[in-house]
């Protein structure tokens, strides 16, 4: 086991491991854009979900949805890239700016700093109008390619920024940014960098892609009462809310963010992946193996399963998902499960899909830093499937040194990153 | 109005729209790069034509215009062509 100080074996390229801190962080969220806001609305157990106004959903299935409100791309785009870019891309560009203005770059090596910003659709916008204008028997816009592409975010925030690294949007549905982070993780703790900027985006609330969703049963149909509708771990849960929105993150070595006086929220201290390999949409019933994604990155991250204080779970809140993820943390957390606080903040923020990982790392990273646990709100029937301790419907002080964020993605895909305060 | 008018029309909205450019205001050796306006803006209005008009534009001498004087040359000639 390592503790804080103690230093890492040698990394695969004969050098000793960095230790990976967050130093700059930029939400978009349904809540409100930027940590404060977005904190605030979590920690007061905030909905954002509301009903559908991006696209007229008056007829259809699923009406409701958290939508960025009131987003204006102007404030963080130019008049070209606001007219053009892919609402996905101009997400993830507002999240690199609320992350880095204020100088979060300063004293780093550009050259050296990789982009890894996830996505899990990308732009279905493109896509539909691509296939529109091919159905009325025209040429293709030239921008269908670009918009559509899933790592525009990635190649965007490289090119505006300057960063030379590596760039790439790694995809595994609502893991994606989980995996985005992981990746950055091991690239700065094994040496290949001394930096990254890591997360994910997603704008996906389009008519096709919620008819496909509804299609699937996944979404919830509590239309009538759409702050009520995300309830994940209750009995009466019905399914997710579809949410849009993007979060960025600067991972450095812990010895460059001492070096340069950065500020640092958390340390990220383990990752590791596992696959169901049961079903396309459904989870393994028994968990076992997201249970072995979780107990892989806390060894990964050197530490026992009795000091993780805070599980943001994946928690989407469809029937299957709560109680396969419930036996997973039992399995993987044994005796210690009934001690740790588990929330599903999807309850306020809604599912974010490929950003869904890098927002509810940043929650973590949050809870270290400021002591609150958020909640699962609309908790109101306990499962008994489901019987951990879910913070039900009000945040609460709780010191956090050790959390985990769980991400069981369609395709099978379980994501687990390990976060802890870097004392 | 002649297609080349149209056309012209069709131009100076597209570049009002969606890159704030005012054809008639510009010097008249303006670059599209100071401008502002890169190879996918270049392309966008290509392939507008080519749906409205019919026109279509080869690649070598798309890639040979720099300036919009270069621009509205080629087009003047693909209308000619068209007549």
């Amino acid at each position: 086991m390592y503790g804080a100080g103690l230093s890492y074996p040698q990394g695969s390229r004969g050098h000793e491991r960095e230790r990976v801190v967050i130093t700059a962080m930029g939400l978009v969220t349904p809540l409100g854009l930027g940590v404060e806001a977005f904190w605030e609305g979590l920690t007061s157990g905030r909905s954002g979900v509301r009903r559908i106004t991006l696209f007229d959903a008056s007829k259809d299935r699923v009406q409701i949805a958290a939508e960025i409100e009131n987003f204006e791309p102007r404030r963080f785009l130019d008049f070209k890239d606001a007219k053009r870019l892919a609402r996905v891309a101009q997400l993830a560009v507002a999240a690199s700016e609320l992350a880095l203005a204020g100088g979060a770059l300063d004293g780093l090596d550009k050259q050296d700093i990789g982009t890894i910003v996830s996505s899990g659709i990308g732009g279905p916008d493109a896509i539909f109008d691509a296939v529109s204008a091919r159905l009325a028997g025209q040429a293709v816009s030239p921008l269908f390619i670009p918009m559509a592409m899933t790592n525009l975010a990635a190649g965007v925030i490289a090119h505006r920024y300057g960063l030379a690294g590596a760039s790439y949007a790694p995809v595994s549905a609502c893991a994606s940014s989980a995996d985005a982070i992981g990746q950055g993780f091991r690239s700065i703790r094994d040496g290949y960098t001394s930096a990254c900027l890591v997360g994910g985006a997603e704008a996906a609330i389009n008519p096709v892609v919620m008819s496909g969703f509804a299609s699937l049963r996944a979404l919830s149909q509590r239309n009538d009462e759409p702050t009520l509708a995300a309830r994940p771990f209750s009995a009466d849960r019905d399914g997710f809310v579809l949410g849009e929105g993007a979060c960025v993150l600067l991972l450095e070595s812990l010895a460059s963010a001492q070096q340069r006086g950065a500020h640092v929220y958390a340390e990220v201290c383990g990752y590791a992946q596992t696959s169901d390999a049961h079903h396309l949409t459904a989870p393994l019933p028994d968990g076992h193996r997201a249970a072995r994604a979780i107990e892989l990155a806390l060894k990964d991250a050197g530490i026992a399963a009795s000091a993780v204080d805070y599980v943001n779970a994946h928690g989407t809140g469809t029937v299957l998902s709560d109680p396969a993820e419930t036996r997973a943390l039992h399995w993987a957390l044994g005796e210690h499960a009934k001690q740790v606080a588990v929330s599903s903040t999807k309850s306020m923020h809604g599912h974010l899909l490929g950003a869904a990982g890098a927002v509810e790392a940043a929650i973590c990273a949050l809870a270290i830093e400021r002591g609150i646990v958020p909640p699962t709100i609309n908790l109101a029937l306990p499962d008994p499937a489901c019987d951990l301790d879910f913070v039900p419907n009000e945040s609460r002080k709780r010191q956090v040194d050790v959390a985990v964020t769980t991400s069981m993605a369609f395709g099978g895909h379980n994501v687990a990153l390990v976060l802890r305060r870097a004392a | 109005m002649s297609v080349y008018e149209s056309v012209r029309l069709d131009i100076r909205q597209f570049l009002a729209t969606n890159y704030e450019i005012e054809l008639d205001a510009l010097a008249p050796d303006a670059t599209l790069e100071g401008s502002g306006f890169d190879s996918l803006g270049l392309l966008g209005i290509a392939t507008l034509l080519e749906n409205k008009y019919g026109l279509k534009f080869d690649t070598q001498s798309m890639f040979r215009v720099h300036t919009f004087r270069d621009l509205i040359a080629v087009v003047k000639a693909k209308c000619t062509e068209l007549a």
